[in-house]
């Protein structure tokens, strides 16, 4: 500041040891009592400046911790404190004990970083990370299944604990790939080659593993015909559920829905519908009549035939009614009572019937084709006896085993059949 | 195959079989064919031959060998009659070589069940003449050189076949053997029956034998199946007892030979409303699902409508 008045000397003293703001002019002089009132009305418009302490950082303890370790750090100007964070993580409680003191607990997304304070006076920085640890994962659990009961190539919902980052799943000893989809909750696929009955679990994750063998139960993806003469019934029932599936499939086909009203196939394929119907609704009355139980309602797998095309179905039918028919001829001799075999009989020929039609309505004159009936080359069936010798002209017979090996490829797991109890 | 394991076997089952049979040395004589060369296909039917005997549950006394005998005699009057086809004027090609197929058929069944009876230690027939025993026009009914009635006949004796054989599982059924290759043939002489039908259906001449529209009441123009009774076959009047019921004197248990128009099956009687799926089914459709067997007497009556004598099949 200048002096506005002439005749006064300004000598600045020298400034007191204590820190101070002021600096203290000396007047003297006339002016001084002036240079006083002048002083004392050339007052600053700001406050007094209190003592100012920039942010920092001193110490920080732990150095290290998991998530949720409460640190506690020392520094100055922490008062008003507007941030905290460790690295780029933001802590969202933190505490200003005062304001050399600040404590939080390391949030749960924070890794290893340096811990940063803001406050009105600035912002510091740890000169040195505080490293998050690993929390150590607990040994996953498992409480329940669902569904508690289910088919190979099934898939399950496994509820347990700790299921976070699960890696590997086993059933019976055979893998299955989890799918974790939260900390409770984790789906998998029962293998296909599971044995039915109930499910040895292994589920293996980071802290450790999981073994139930209560949870689940794999249900069989075969179905038992039986022994004995209802053994045999109960599997020419299962063979006319699936001929009987198939035409009632392909009367709701566009092949069908084209063929015209009265036309020669139309009339056939319903009448090897109605026939195929009766002869199953028949076999279940006879069987339950006989004081046997009947099997289930097979589930079938018409996947792999196309309803809207005629090859497709004409040759489903043809290979449906050839398979029927020398699984009668090759199943006779396993019944006991001859009442049975008889009325068997009585729809094996039927079938013999359908297929040679069939057979020529695919081509003209193929009712007795060398593939099912030997006039030049032997059946090549693995029956024992060589049941059709070349030049017999004898219709093949195929063992049960033979037939559902072809059977099964149209029943749906849980239906497939086991024949292994006629002998 | 170890002949003598199968006989300890069946000792161990029943200890009284060779009472009942020779002595263990002289089941080895009495195998036909023994120290001549026996076809793979014959070897299970000499083993099974050495016990027809004890097991063989038959009418009258009829034993396998003699089921199979009067099987052979029914393949003889096909096969002749099928040899006979080249005389049939009025078919198409497709049909001309469609009955070349049931020919060779026919003939082979006729080999092979020689074959078989002998395997089992019996005597087949001699091969009748092919002259002078069977006559195809039965006493002037028929004239088998027209196709529309050579084709009747055909259906006639196929249907009458499928009857045939299937009443004569339940005689063979002690050897398992046998009754599959029965069960063979059966299913073959359907075959036969469908494509017979198809023939009479589409009509001789036709190219396309499998798309012939059947016409109710069936004799002309019948179905693959039999419906009902076909209204007495392809000659009403003539060919009723095909399709008719036989005769249930002698039938094995719980074992009937109802007419063709049969609905109850098992003692079951089928309807729409006894198989509720079937409910909206036509009628016709519960006979022709099962086909019904003969007993050998009412085969045996019709068969020698065919035959010379009048007695060939007794």
């Amino acid at each position: 500041m200048t002096s506005p008045l002439p005749g006064l000397r300004v000598q600045s003293a020298a400034p007191a040891a204590a820190p101070s703001r002021r600096s203290f002019l000396r007047y003297s002089g006339a002016s001084a009592v002036l240079g006083s009132l002048w002083l004392a009305s050339c007052k600053s418009s700001q406050p007094d400046p209190t003592p100012s302490v920039s942010t920092s950082i001193a110490s920080f303890s732990p150095t290290s911790g998991m998530v949720g370790t409460t640190v506690t750090v020392k520094g100055a100007g922490f008062s008003g404190t507007t941030a905290v964070q460790v690295g780029t993580v933001a802590v969202t409680n933190f505490q200003v004990v005062d304001a050399a003191t600040i404590t939080f607990s390391v949030p749960a997304a924070a890794q290893t970083g340096s811990i940063t304070v803001t406050s009105p006076t600035g912002a510091a920085t740890s000169s040195t990370p505080f490293t998050v640890t690993a929390t150590p994962v607990s040994a996953p659990g498992i409480t329940s299944a669902s569904p508690a009961s289910a088919l190979p190539g099934a898939t399950v919902t496994l509820t347990g604990t700790n299921f976070t980052g699960v890696t590997a799943l086993t059933l019976n000893g055979l893998p299955a790939t989890p799918t974790v989809v939260n900390a409770t909750t984790l789906t998998f696929v029962i293998p296909t080659a599971a044995q039915a009955g109930a499910a040895d679990i292994v589920v293996t994750g980071p802290g450790g593993r999981a073994i139930n063998n209560t949870v689940l139960t794999v249900l069989p993806s075969t179905v038992n015909v039986g022994t004995g003469d209802a053994g045999v019934l109960n599997y020419a029932y299962a063979l006319e559920q699936l001929e009987a599936a198939f035409y009632t499939q392909v009367r709701t086909g566009t092949y069908y829905a084209g063929l015209a009203n009265g036309s020669a196939e139309r009339l056939v394929l319903d009448d090897l519908y109605y026939h195929e119907v009766i002869h199953r609704d028949f076999l279940k009355a006879a069987i339950q009549g006989a004081g046997a139980t009947p099997l289930i309602d097979l589930k079938v797998d018409f996947t792999s035939i196309n309803f809207s095309d005629r090859t497709s179905v004409l040759s489903t039918a043809k290979a449906f009614e050839d398979l029927g028919s020398a699984a009668y001829i090759g199943a006779g001799q396993y019944f006991t009572s001859a009442a049975f075999l008889y009325i068997a009989g009585k729809i094996a020929s039927v079938e013999a019937r359908h297929a040679a039609l069939i057979r020529d309505l695919t081509s003209e004159n193929t009712f007795v084709g060398n593939d099912v009936v030997t006039l030049t080359t032997a059946s090549n069936s693995t029956v024992a006896t060589n049941n059709a010798p070349a030049g017999s002209s004898l219709e093949r017979a195929l063992a049960p085993a033979e037939v559902v090996a072809v059977a099964n490829l149209y029943l749906a797991i849980g239906s497939k059949l086991d024949v292994s109890g006629i002998r | 195959m170890n002949f003598l394991q199968i006989l300890a076997d069946i000792e161990q089952v029943d200890p009284e079989v060779y009472d009942r049979l020779d002595s263990r040395r002289a089941i080895f004589k009495n195998i036909a064919g023994l120290g001549q060369k026996l076809t793979a296909a014959a070897l299970p039917l000499a083993v099974g031959a050495v016990f027809n005997k004890a097991y063989a549950q038959t009418p009258a006394g009829a034993s396998i060998a003699d089921v199979l005998n009067f099987a052979l005699k029914l393949e003889y009057l096909e096969s002749y009659f099928y040899n006979a086809r080249t005389a049939v004027t009025g078919l198409s090609a497709v049909n001309a070589a469609g009955l070349a197929l049931i020919a060779t058929d026919e003939a082979n069944h006729v080999t092979f069940l020689r074959a078989t009876i002998v395997a089992l230690g019996g005597t087949a027939i001699p091969a009748p003449a092919t002259t002078g025993v069977f006559d195809y026009t039965a006493k002037g009914l028929f004239n088998p050189t027209v196709a529309v009635q050579y084709l009747a006949l055909a259906q006639s004796f196929e249907d009458t076949g499928v009857r045939a054989y299937k009443g004569a599982a339940p005689l063979v059924m002690a050897n398992k053997t046998v009754l599959t290759a029965a069960l063979s043939i059966h299913a073959v002489e359907a075959r036969h029956a469908s494509h017979i039908r198809a023939m009479r259906r589409a009509g001789p001449t036709s190219s396309l034998p499998s798309q012939g529209q059947p016409a109710a009441p069936y004799s002309a123009a019948p179905k693959s199946w039999i419906s009902g009774t076909d209204n007495g076959g392809p000659v009403p009047g003539i060919t009723d007892a095909i399709y008719g019921a036989g005769n249930n004197t002698n039938a094995p248990a719980n074992i009937s030979f109802n007419a063709e128009n049969s609905t109850t099956q098992g003692g079951i009687a089928l309807s729409g409303s006894t198989l509720p799926n079937a409910s909206s089914f036509p009628a016709s459709a519960f006979s022709e699902a099962f086909d019904e067997g003969l007993d050998v007497g009412t085969v045996a009556r019709i068969a020698n409508l065919f035959s010379v004598s009048g007695t060939y099949f007794n």
